[in-house]
């Protein structure tokens, strides 16, 4: 096993070995917690799982646990390492300091990715599991989608969409990590202006929250979420034309973060100043 | 080749200097890094292995800059100061994981592991979290990850801190086996007296500049402004104190104890010449004939008191 295997098979026990990974778990778990919540105290026979289910996974889980875990994750990614003065151990050996971070960023975007995945499954699982086929046409009354509903179909959609979208939230937030010296408090502000108030505000503006392109690409593999966002439909064709899926996009700014941050991790010392001075 | 060449490195922090214009060559074999607290020491072993920014000048290491260079940081094993560890580890499992960060795979890991492990005394425990470690143990599975892949420089920040006597023992022993094998090691320490036992090749420095540097036999001497202090050890430190007192090169005479003599000198060889005769003469008991301030802490607190 070489330098490269070694490092990312580390970064990925270490991310399980973490304490914050069970705060990761818990959040994981919270949706599918709720479905279940709401399964208990629904009447069984008026209960329709497309709802619920959209709801838990794509506001709960995908746009918000998600970039929660990833603030998490992504401003500790290398600092944490610095603080701990462990990172020296890393960058003492035989790979380039951009290469260290690549590495970890691959291995702990797989670990969320599964994590986060499963809290999908979860959620899939509580909403559909014991369902009648019966239950799974959805009827007009909520003026959202009506007519036959395939769950594995989109529950297929959201464990596309989690890849793409830890990639490019943790790239970002690696990033606000790396370039300042308050990185939690940056990351928890843009989430809250950016992603949750103005990524969700029925305005041309929503674009440029990085929930867009996710959202983007869950709307071409299932456009009848798109009634859930409640848009003006001048509004709903701007934002989400037919036939895009704003992959490039999302690719570009997780490609553009991670080489910042490569940079950043390159030129910087990354070595509390106290120390180096004795 | 030498293994680190400096030429005018400075390092700010800030406004504050942590190595002030250093131009020096660091060679084979086992070099002592000697200083108090804050004269840039770690500054230095940060900058050798690319841990730190130059400010200014030029830093070699075997020939190329150290920044972010795994040509140089594969023929580098570094133990830092400071108590970093991934405590939840096995001491087997940190010392395998930099192996193979190093370069080694297969089976050479586990060899080279358990090689590290054995030189180190820490094979017993290595099974064990280093949470649970003493601090000598730390410090012994800190120097088992730097030599693990076998490099050609360790560089080592304080590798005695915290240890008692006899683990100072085996490491120096061990140091000394490395360098014979061909290793060359950079080792900073406060315990002055272990890097004399290690080496006489010295480099001091203070306030982040380098005060003294080479042998230590040859750094006193160069002292001229300072008398040189020679301990006699006789049955008659008095008689031999009111003959010595008259000598031209002799600048000082005292009894500090029943039995011991110290002559203060700015011209020690002669007075080393002529004290045979005079013992010879007097027909008095002498023990030893020793110089008293050619130690290491000596010519330091020497050095950093002026």
């Amino acid at each position: 096993m070489g330098p490269i295997a070694s490092l990312f098979l580390f970064t990925v026990r270490q991310t399980l070995w973490q304490r914050k990974v069970a705060v990761v778990y818990l959040l994981a778990a919270v949706p599918c917690g709720l479905v279940a919540v709401v399964r208990v105290f629904h009447p069984p026979a008026d209960y329709m799982p497309w709802e619920p289910f959209q709801i838990m996974t794509q506001f709960v889980l995908l746009m918000v646990v998600l970039p929660l875990v990833c603030i998490l994750h992504g401003s500790a990614l290398i600092t944490s390492e610095a603080e701990n003065r462990t990172f020296v151990y890393l960058t003492t050996r035989r790979l380039h300091r951009a290469t260290v971070l690549l590495v970890r960023w691959l291995a702990v975007a797989v670990v969320l990715t599964i994590v986060l995945g499963a809290g999908a499954v979860g959620i899939w699982l509580a909403s559909v599991w014991g369902v009648e086929p019966a239950q799974l046409v959805v009827p007009g009354r909520w003026a959202r989608i009506e007519g036959p509903w395939s769950p594995g179909h989109d529950l297929w959609c959201y464990l596309c969409a989690i890849p793409v979208a830890v990639a490019g939230y943790l790239a970002l937030f690696t990033l606000i990590g790396l370039a300042s010296s308050r990185p939690l408090s940056l990351s928890l502000s843009y989430f809250i202006l950016l992603e949750l108030i103005v990524g969700n505000l029925p305005i041309a503006a929503r674009v440029y929250s990085l929930s867009h392109p996710v959202r983007t690409l869950l709307v071409r593999g299932m456009p009848a979420i798109q009634r859930l966002y409640e848009l003006p439909p001048e509004l709903a064709k701007a934002v989400y034309p037919p036939d895009t899926t704003a992959l490039p996009e999302l690719l570009g700014i997780v490609a553009i973060a991670l080489f910042l941050s490569a940079v950043l991790v390159t030129v910087r010392e990354l070595l509390p100043t106290r120390l180096a001075r004795e | 080749m030498a293994a680190i060449e400096l030429q005018g490195v400075s390092k700010w922090y800030g406004e504050v200097i942590g190595l002030n214009n250093v131009t020096t060559t660091i060679g084979s074999g086992i070099t002592g890094l000697v200083g108090p607290n804050g004269a840039g020491k770690s500054t230095l072993m940060g900058l050798v292995t690319g841990q730190l920014h130059l400010s200014k000048g030029t830093l070699r290491v075997y020939g190329e800059r150290a920044w972010d260079n795994p040509r140089v940081l594969r023929r580098l094993g570094y133990c830092p100061e400071g108590d970093t560890f991934w405590g939840y580890m096995s001491g087997r499992r940190f010392v395998g994981l930099l192996a193979r960060l190093g370069g080694l795979t297969g089976a050479a890991v586990r060899q080279a592991v358990e090689h590290a492990l054995e030189l180190t005394g820490m094979a017993e425990h290595a099974h064990r979290a280093i949470r649970g470690y003493s601090k000598g143990m730390r410090q012994r599975i800190k120097l088992a990850q730097a030599l693990v892949h076998r490099p050609d420089l360790l560089v080592l920040d304080e590798p005695f801190t915290g240890t008692d006597p006899v683990v100072r023992h085996e490491l120096s022993t061990l140091l000394r086996q490395l360098a014979n094998e061909g290793v060359d090691i950079l080792i900073s320490s406060h315990i002055l007296h272990e890097v004399e036992a290690l080496t006489s090749k010295i480099l001091m420095i203070h306030h982040g500049r380098i005060v003294a540097e080479g042998d230590l036999h040859t750094v006193r001497r160069q002292m001229q402004d300072r008398p040189h202090a020679i301990r006699v050890r006789t049955d008659a430190p008095r008689r031999l104190a009111a003959h010595l007192a008259a000598w031209a090169e002799v600048t000082g005479v005292s009894v500090p104890d029943e039995d011991v003599l110290i002559v203060s000198t700015t011209k020690p060889e002669q007075v080393y010449d002529r004290l045979p005769e005079l013992i010879l003469r007097e027909a008095v008991q002498v023990r030893e004939i020793a110089a008293a301030d050619e130690s290491l802490e000596a010519v330091f607190g020497y050095l950093t008191a002026s």
